[in-house]
């Protein structure tokens, strides 16, 4: 035996070797720094046991040598404070005096104590602890495992069962409760933590009043998947009732599983006393026992589930069927990974429920055969009429309906290497198929299914770059076959070959091959693919002249020609050129790019596009100006861009700018078109000048930097019958004052034209913005640019949060049309208020109010259109809590719908959606009423259903601590629901009356 | 792999096997023939009518029919403007919302369409919706009442789901409504939507969490989408809560979740938690003006293509399951796009005003990809139809031999 001496710590080891009454002295000095003592356990696992006195100054360790009768001695530590606690690796012991046996590793406590493990703990008098074996005894005993409450005069722990003589199950006992509302008092209980309790004898009590005895309770603890279990159900005069039982069940050391016994209950309603009117709905006609059984296995290689489920036909005497047979099971098997090859599955299924008529049946096995990955597959939907339209579990669309047989050998991630080819993404799978046929393929059409036989062959050979001299070759072919027993074929095949000659620095020369189709036939649906042929050739071409006498210049160039495409014949032969010519490239200042498009096939000669830039060096002035020209080579043909109009003409743009950033810059931006058309060289129209923009800007427009900014544009035609006739002047202004800023954007199109942009923001931080759309502040009359006196006017006010409102949204807004009339006028139409508020949760007076709200409004004003206002809608979401006493939450909404015949409202309907107010005037009570329906509140003559009607559903919740109660009282129908359960559900017991009392409304006030 | 000469011997052999299948091409057959079901009002919106275009037909030698075939033995005239087309997930049933003197469907078995045979467009009923709404919800008095501007169909044809606006009929203004109506023969029920807030676009069946679900988008305060699962249609969910300020207006399925369309991007709603799990704008930010349709078909089949359209025509995207980085925005040119369609050929039809045009989806993945535009295959002008509507069911041609 190996034995330790107590582990000293925080100094003291010191004291343990001196006398009693000096370490006790000792230990008050030394209290603060609280004690502990390593423990020596026996065996050969010594476990360090820890003691803590805390901060108790009177703390005291008595170090006792016990005599035994051998003439051995023992030493036994004796401490005592005002709350000591001993922990070992699973136990924690507390109370205010232990005694602390290390070789025997035995606690004693004297007086009260508290002994803690993991989901069960132990108060009692002079209990006694093991701590190696877990034993215990003592007296006057409270037991608290997996949430029961066990008390009993003496009790005793051993290997992990609880014994307890004379006790009481006593749910309430944590609830505080000088009598309890109710307890079971037994004889005997044995408590199995995380299992189940039993007790003997039992007897049970209402406020310590015995009510009833039965012999013998057994209460499961266990996880709730693993827990024997008791369902009843209540039946009616439709529905029949149920009694179900699942009893768990351990069958040898390597299965395991739950056994149900459903008994089907059918019941007269009319008739039965307590326990079947109340609890089965009714007295029990008939009986049918529906049993099933979910079974687990395990072996050296695998595991197995079982599951079966059976309701066998159930009829009544007079030959109403009660139920139909059915029968649904499953039986899986697979062998673990680990478990090495052959690697096995199983599946055979039925759910008459589900899927009737029909047994599904998977197998599958793998294993490795030489490279390959072998596999081989059946999965088959048995059915016994084959008619039938059924559809199994793997039916995915991607996956066939059945597969008879199905043989992969699959190469998986293994390559072949040999020399610059290397072959990979190898499979073979061979196999026979039924599934629906492909609706696109007319042959296979003509019955629901077809079957045949399928070879499918899918590898890739790749070339890897293979390099002669200069010259760098490199290629691809991927291909999947399927070759079916009609003798269709369906290919998707896509190949690459790609040459590329290095010219060194003087270029390069590049040619693509590639072909890429997807065509064929296949008869089944579930591998129905895109049809797709194209072929083309690209070569692609860099020539550097002189690279080092003019750098930064090459010419490169890209053509091709397509050999098939069969979505687009038409692009079949030459695919468009182009060839561009770039120099000054490594020159900061200059540019120089000139771009030829063509389209051979077209014979169309194509555009030239030449592009040149000049521009400062860096530094704080800049300056630039770019050069666009396009010309169009052809004037027979449409412009290279496939699907482009002709245009037979030319075009360019100079782009100029000039100025200090962020300070002051100007721009100007001017096109001109070039047209050689006959027609415009009859009408001497060959160059015009398209519309120019000029552009300035003052200051910065960046957010917070106090410097205020202005941008304006001004855009005009230079051929305009006016000389620079405008097309748009627009201007922008922003300005940041503390945390304001002012955003103003307006924009005017020629004299005569729509209405432009006129909006005005003012922002204050992310707080709140306000914005104004529609109204110009600089009317276009006072710059020669009025607006189309006879188009309609949107104007809109919006004030909005910024966003920076923490849980606070809102939006209001204003908006109406003004469309001038026939004799002159403008008639405003369309005019709105909209608005919305969000307030998140948030809580006031200290957390005395507590709410969250969302509304929204939107009514339709007066104007010429519309005769009247009205609220054409509204609703408000809230949740509201006072005190944590009063709680209102729910939607309230209302829409109105306006008749414009009668110039009048012709409904408005109030809805309430989960409308409930709840009181709560103590921890016990809860009482409420709930509202749920839609009013019609404006027409004289409301359907039955939208009658006012405020009766509520009325609702009170009784809560225990222990056991709660739970009533619904719908005051309409007059329907009762009592519940009784657990505190926080409203799970469990369920007593409905459906014909309770009403409350008198409306038609019925003068019913009795 | 660890090479060893037994190994190499085997896949070299199967090498030299594969090599020679890979010799093998396809085989070419004649694909089966789509009819292009195109409907709206021959006279600016007195009375409607149904279009027949035939699509994919065989193409003997030298004699290759134009791509969208008019087939003038296969037209419908219809009491009113024809503005919705749907079409049963198995594609045997097509669905003609149309309005005369009250909102009605016209049914039509699709089953046995002939291209040649005009007695195989059968209609097979008529289910009377305004009248089904009338009886069952309360607030409309006569059939006339209810206003239907958009129809989806649920899987199994036995619901519908429109919206109600007042407004598009005229005499009133109001609140738009969802509406789920039973249109089964015997069907008596109706569910209209809950609360105060606008329903602003074509409620939609989706299979969302496991089960077929009605869901329609709400916007008030903060913009949702609602559902009924069909086989409890009496409770309604908030299924996806899309915050508030949302300018929400369209409302589509794809990509095994929605999508809903606010003023500048299409965003995926996950099926599973509604939560949003994508988001995609246009190249140019041009704001979608509306949701026509999304997804092949009648937007429930795997497919998770969405359109919309846009200031200038329509806007696609491939995937909406896919992330947004991998699958962008392409757009086609169509002015004024009514209604679209995936077909089974991957084409995009778009109907126009006056035409149909077919956008080739293939030509965005693939050799020559153009991942900007979509790409105009070919149109067809309508021959004194103005379309509002457009799907698609498989046809026969009885004029081939099969």
């Amino acid at each position: 035996m190996t034995s330790r001496r107590p582990r000293a710590r925080r100094g003291w080891a010191a004291h343990e070797r001196v006398p009693a009454l000096a370490a006790a002295r000792a230990l008050a000095l030394t209290a603060l720094l609280a004690g502990v003592l390593g423990g020596v356990l026996g065996g050969a696992a010594a476990q360090t046991v820890t003691i803590r006195t805390g901060e108790d100054p009177n703390a005291r360790l008595e170090v006792r040598t016990v005599p035994l009768p051998g003439g051995a001695t023992r030493t036994v530590y004796v401490v005592t404070a005002r709350r000591v606690v001993l922990e070992d690796e699973e136990v924690t012991v507390r109370a205010s005096r232990l005694e602390f046996d290390p070789s025997e590793g035995v606690v004693r406590i004297v007086g009260r104590g508290r002994v803690e493990r993991p989901g069960e703990t132990i108060v009692g008098e002079d209990l006694r602890v093991e701590l190696r074996g877990g034993r215990l005894d003592g007296d006057d005993m409270v037991v608290i495992a997996d949430d029961v409450y066990v008390v009993g005069e003496g009790a005793r722990r051993v290997e992990g069962r609880i014994s307890v003589m004379a006790g009481r199950l006593a749910p309430c006992a944590r609830c505080g409760q000088q009598v309890e509302d109710y307890a079971f008092a037994a004889r005997r209980i044995e408590l199995l933590p995380g299992d189940r309790l039993i007790a003997w004898g039992v007897v049970v009590t209402i406020r310590d009043v015995p009510v009833f005895a039965f012999p013998l309770l057994v209460l499961p603890l266990a996880d709730e998947a693993r827990s024997p279990r008791l369902e009843i159900a209540s039946g009616n005069a439709d529905d029949p009732g149920v009694v179900r039982v699942d009893w768990p069940y351990v069958a040898g050391t390597n299965a395991f599983g739950i056994a149900t016994a459903r008994l089907r209950l059918d019941v007269d309603p009319a008739a039965g006393g307590f326990f079947d009117g109340r609890i089965l709905g009714g007295e029990v006609q008939d009986v049918s026992l529906a049993p099933s059984v979910d079974h687990r296995f395990y072996d050296a290689r695998g595991a197995g589930r079982l599951r079966v489920r059976y309701q066998p036909e159930w009829t009544r005497d007079d030959g109403t069927v009660l139920a139909e047979e059915r029968l649904a099971f499953t039986a899986t098997y697979a062998s673990d990974g680990a478990s090495g090859d052959p690697a096995v599955s199983l599946r055979l299924a039925r759910d008459d429920d589900a899927r009737p008529d029909l047994l599904e049946a998977t197998w599958r096995v793998a294993a490795d055969l030489g490279p390959f990955r072998a596999s081989y597959r059946t999965q088959l939907p048995l059915v016994r009429d084959p008619d039938a339209d059924v559809r199994p579990t793997w039916k995915d669309g991607g996956t066939p309906f059945a597969t008879p047989f199905a043989l992969r050998l699959d190469a998986g991630d293994g390559t072949v290497a040999f020399g610059p080819w290397r072959w990979e993404g190898v499979a073979v799978d061979l196999g026979a198929f039924r599934d629906a046929p492909d609706p696109t393929n007319r042959s296979a059409l003509g019955g629901d299914r077809v079957g045949d036989g399928r070879l499918e062959v899918r590898h890739r050979l790749v070339l890897e770059r293979a390099r002669l001299g200069n010259l760098e070759v490199r290629g691809s072919n991927a291909f999947r076959g399927r070759y079916y027993g009609s003798g269709e074929r369906q290919v998707d095949w896509a190949s690459e070959v790609a040459a590329d000659l290095s010219l060194d620095a003087y270029g390069s020369l590049g040619l693509t091959l590639e072909r890429a189709t997807v065509e064929g036939e296949t008869p089944f649906a579930f591998e129905r693919a895109s049809l797709r042929t194209r072929a083309d050739l690209r070569v692609r071409g860099t020539w550097v002249p002189l690279p080092t006498l003019v750098p930064g210049t090459r010419l490169e160039g890209d053509a091709g020609w397509t050999f098939v495409d069969d979505r687009a014949p038409d692009e079949v032969g030459w695919k468009p050129t182009e060839v561009t010519l770039s120099t000054l490239g490594e020159v900061d200042v200059a540019s120089l790019r000139a771009v030829h498009r063509a389209d051979p096939r077209l014979r169309d000669l194509g555009t030239l596009d030449v592009d040149a830039s000049l521009r400062t060096p860096d530094g704080r002035f800049e300056a630039s100006a770019t050069l666009d020209q396009r010309i169009d080579l052809d004037l027979e043909q449409p412009e290279a861009q496939r699907d482009a109009p002709p245009a037979d003409a030319g075009e360019g743009t100079l782009e100029a700018s000039a100025g200090l950033p962020d300070v002051a810059t100007a721009a100007l931006d001017v096109g001109w078109d070039l047209d050689r058309t006959d027609a415009a060289v009859e009408a001497d129209e060959t160059f015009t000048w398209t519309p120019v923009t000029l552009r300035a800007t003052l200051g910065t427009s960046a957010r917070g930097d106090r410097v205020p900014s202005l941008a304006a544009r001004w855009t005009f035609d230079p051929e305009g019958d006016a000389l620079a006739e405008t097309s748009e002047v627009r201007y922008t202004a922003t300005a940041d004052v503390g945390a304001f800023r002012a955003e103003i954007e307006e924009s005017y199109g020629p004299a005569g034209a729509a209405p432009g942009t006129h909006r005005v923001r003012l922002a204050w931080d992310d707080l709140l913005a306000a914005q104004v759309d529609g109204v110009p502040l600089l009317p276009g009359d006072a710059i020669g640019l009025p607006e189309d006196d006879t188009a309609a006017r949107d104007v809109r006010l919006r004030i909005e949060d910024g966003g920076g409102l923490a849980g606070l949204g809102l939006r209001a807004e204003l908006r109406a049309t003004f469309r001038p009339t026939d004799d002159g006028d403008r008639e405003r139409r369309d005019t709105r208020f909209e608005a919305s508020l969000q307030v998140g949760d948030r809580t006031w007076f200290t957390g005395a109010l507590q709410a969250e709200a969302e509304a929204f409004l939107d009514v339709p004003l007066r104007d010429d259109v519309q005769p009247e206002g009205y609220l054409r809608r509204a609703n408000l979401a809230v949740g509201v809590d006072v005190l944590r006493t009063v709680g209102l939450q729910g939607r309230f909404g209302y829409r109105g719908r306006y008749d414009l015949a009668s110039e009048s409202v012709a409904s408005g309907q109030l809805a309430f959606e989960a409308v409930t107010l709840t009181v709560r005037p103590n921890r016990a009570w809860t009482l409420g009423a709930t509202l749920d329906d839609t009013w019609e509140v404006r027409a004289d003559e409301p359907a039955d259903d939208l009658r006012l009607d405020p009766r509520p559903t009325l609702f009170a919740a009784w809560d225990r601590c222990c056991w709660a109660a739970y009533a619904r009282w719908d005051t309409r129908s007059g329907e009762v629901v009592l519940t009784l359960g657990r505190p926080g559900t409203r799970e469990g017991r369920v007593l409905r009356f459906d014909e309770g009392p009403t409350v008198p409304w409306g038609e019925e006030e003068g019913e009795p | 792999m660890r090479p060893n000469p037994r190994r190499n011997r085997a896949a070299a052999l199967l090498a030299a096997v594969a090599l020679t299948l890979s010799a093998c091409t396809g085989t070419q057959e004649t694909r089966t023939p789509v009819a292009l079901w195109v409907g709206g009002t021959p006279d600016g919106g007195a009375t409607g009518a149904l279009h027949v275009r035939a699509t994919n037909l065989p193409r003997p030698p030298g004699d290759a029919p134009p791509p969208l075939e008019d087939v003038p033995s296969l037209r419908v005239a219809l009491p009113g403007p024809v503005t919705t087309l749907r079409v049963s997930d198995d594609g045997s049933t097509v669905f003609a919302l149309y309005r005369s003197d009250a909102d009605r469907i016209a049914v039509f078995d699709a089953s046995a369409l002939d291209l040649a045979d005009p007695t195989s467009l059968v209609r097979t009923r008529t289910i009377d919706l305004g009248a089904r709404v009338a009886a069952a919800l309360p607030g409309f008095d006569a059939p006339s009442d209810a206003c239907a501007t958009g129809m989806d169909v649920s899987s199994d044809g036995a619901w519908v789901a429109v919206t109600h606006d007042a407004r598009a009929c005229g005499d009133a203004t109001g609140v738009p409504e969802a509406l789920l109506v039973d249109v089964a023969p015997d069907g008596t029920r109706a569910f209209a939507s809950v609360g105060s807030d606008d329903a602003p676009a074509t409620p939609r069946f989706a299979v969302l969490d496991g089960r077929e679900r009605f869901a329609w988008l709400t916007r008030g305060a903060s913009a949702a989408v609602r559902t009924r699962a069909l086989e409890a249609p009496a409770d309604a969910d908030v299924f996806a809560d899309l915050g508030p300020y949302e300018d929400a207006t369209g409302l589509g399925v794809g990509g095994g979740g929605l999508v809903v369309l606010e003023d500048d991007a299409l965003v995926a709603i996950d099926a599973g938690d509604g939560t949003r799990s994508a988001e995609w704008r246009t190249e140019d930010d041009a704001p979608f003006t509306g949701v026509i349709d999304l997804g092949p078909r009648s937007g429930r089949s795997d497919g998770g293509a969405a359109y919309a359209r846009t200031a200038g025509g329509i806007a696609f995207v491939r995937d909406v399951a896919a992330d947004p980085r991998d699958v962008a925005v392409v757009t086609g040119r169509a002015f004024d796009p009514r209604d679209a369609t995936v077909g089974p050929y991957d084409y995009l039809y778009v109907a126009r005003r006056s035409e149909v045009v077919a956008f080739d989806l293939l030509a965005l993945a693939g050799l020559d990809a153009d991942d900007d535009a979509l790409r105009a295959a070919h149109d067809a002008r309508l021959d004194g139809l103005e379309a509002r509507a457009v799907a698609w069911t498989f046809a026969r041609d009885g004029r081939t031999a099969e």
